[in-house]
């Protein structure tokens, strides 16, 4: 038996953390393209 | 009282939410642009709701809890094209959308007659996008009075009729704006209520590590993201091909175009993403709780419903009931919109060059939404037998279509009208002649489709003139010169 962690195997909450991690970096991409906008906007 | 009559009343109660919702927006609407993008007045709250509700449609609502039911935690890895079109719509594609919304652009063939300085690339995407829609709307329709069918005991023919006219309904008077604000009370309850019915689902059965243990207990594969059926690879290409399929399609990208502001609308991607992740993690503990509680369910679409009844009172269940089959109308509606608004507006007002006044384009645009609706629900009256190979194809042929074309219309300079052209027909028909094959080498159609696609632009635009100077500005300077300003 594979060890599992919560119930879950490693595989599995390596594909949990790729979907969060895509999840993650959109918001922070996101978040400092936002940020980056209203700085030109305030410069304006 | 019986369970499914208090659910029906809660969705009767929903329903008219809607419609008086959309008729008292048509007080706000005196323009055609006040209809097409709810006079770009959608702030970032409504703007998240629009896009959480359009983001889940029926098959990721009903549809994922049962498939997860089914084969455990391999269904979770299908949400990972969905994330990434999230990206690429955040990121990528939105702010530069509701930039052209300075220049007076209302729709995406609006940005490809601009970019392209082609009528021919906007009444082909027009009726593309019109002929792509009509089966989208029918299918979800079919999909929604089955369920109404199947789960409230409603008869099939009055329910596609009674779902199309009250989504016909508030759509024609409120438009865009009715779409945002119903949108968004659906996305609130509907997402809200699932968060919920995932909490109290693991507190009755012993949390997250219990019920993944009971998984195992019963079939060791339930716990694993890779099954024998969906290898790497498999996950791979259908994350990519969902992620362009999703990431294409007008009726997502063209809600841009009603925001207050470019950075409201991104505001809004990063909320709506982030709750749309949750709820997707919600419908995966969903589908194994549901396996573990009734592991012998003869149909796994009704997963959810046999959650819902267990976990809440019959109010609680009916409103959760009524707030997921609204979601589902809140896809149906803005499919319909932009096709209606592709047909209307952008085929028989822009491209066949009508002369018309604001108030004829207003009415002919509702005209186009209202026949657009009606041949929706014929078809789902009819229940054509292909019509779901047409819908499966649907999403596939909008990426091979239009993905390229709108990524190098923002981020190539160099991409010409005729590299525009070559790569939207050669596009389509790459992917219906692999499709017609019958796929070869195992490769999905939509990746011929793009692959196409970029060799098309690229080779065909170095090989014609560059675009026009005054193109270049509008899409690649910093200095944006606003409508008034011109």
């Amino acid at each position: 038996m594979q060890e599992l962690f919560l119930g879950l195997p490693f595989e599995t909450w390596i594909m949990i953390a790729v979907i969060w991690a895509i999840v993650f970096i959109n918001v922070i991409l996101l978040g400092l393209k936002i940020l980056k906008e209203q700085k030109n906007e305030g410069a304006e | 009282m019986k369970d499914t009559t208090i659910y029906s009343i809660c969705l009767i109660v929903f329903m008219l939410i809607m419609a008086i919702n959309g008729i008292r927006l048509n007080k706000r609407i005196s323009k055609a642009g006040d209809y097409i993008t709810g006079g770009r007045s959608i702030g970032i709250l409504l703007g998240a709701g629009m896009f959480v509700a359009t983001f889940l449609s029926s098959s990721s609502i009903v549809g994922q809890v049962g498939f997860v039911h089914n084969v455990g935690w391999s269904g979770y890895s299908s949400i990972l094209g969905t994330v990434i079109s999230m990206f690429l719509v955040g990121y990528f594609l939105v702010s530069k959308i509701r930039e052209q919304g300075e220049y007076g652009q209302e729709t995406i063939p609006d940005f490809f007659e601009s970019r392209y300085y082609s009528k021919f690339l906007r009444g082909f995407a027009s009726i593309f996008i019109v002929l792509l829609y009509v089966i989208f709307v029918a299918v979800e329709v079919m999909g929604l009075a089955k369920t109404l069918e199947a789960l409230l005991g409603w008869n099939y023919h009055l329910s596609v009729i009674v779902t199309t006219v009250v989504t016909l309904l508030y759509i024609t008077v409120g438009g865009l704006l009715a779409v945002a604000y119903n949108d968004s009370i659906c996305a609130l309850i509907g997402v809200g209520g699932t968060l919920f019915v995932m909490i109290l689902s693991m507190g009755r059965l012993g949390g997250f590590e219990a019920i993944n243990l009971q998984l195992y207990e019963m079939d060791p594969n339930l716990v694993y993201t890779v099954s024998s059926q969906s290898g790497i690879p498999f996950i791979i290409s259908m994350a990519a091909i969902w992620g362009i399929g999703n990431s294409s399609h007008p009726a997502f990208l063209g809600q841009a175009y009603g925001a207050k502001s470019k950075i409201s609308i991104m505001k809004s991607l990063l909320i709506s993403s982030i709750f749309v992740s949750l709820f997707y993690f919600a419908t995966q503990i969903l589908g194994g709780a549901s396996r573990v509680m009734f592991p012998d369910i003869a149909d796994y679409d009704h997963a959810f419903l046999y959650l819902i009844k267990q976990l809440l009172n019959p109010i609680g269940a009916g409103i959760l009931v009524a707030s997921i089959m609204a979601l589902v109308i809140s896809t149906t509606d803005t499919v319909l919109l932009t096709a209606g608004t592709a047909f209307g507006n952008d085929f028989i007002v822009k491209t066949l060059g009508r002369e018309v006044s604001d108030r004829q384009r207003l009415t002919i645009v509702r005209i186009g939404v209202i026949l657009v609706g009606i041949v929706g629900m014929i078809i789902a009256l009819t229940k054509p037998a292909h019509v779901l190979i047409f819908q499966m194809l649907n999403f596939g042929a909008a990426g091979a279509v239009f993905f390229v074309p709108i990524m190098a219309g923002f981020y190539w300079k160099r991409a010409t009208k005729e590299g525009g052209i070559a790569s939207m027909v050669g596009g389509l028909s790459s992917y219906i002649l692999w499709y017609i094959i019958g796929s070869p080498l195992g490769l999905h159609a939509v990746i011929i489709g793009v692959i196409v696609s970029v060799l098309l632009m690229v080779v065909i635009s170095l090989a014609t003139p560059e675009p026009p100077i005054e193109v270049q500005k509008q899409y690649f300077s910093k200095n944006i010169v606003t409508m008034e300003e011109k």
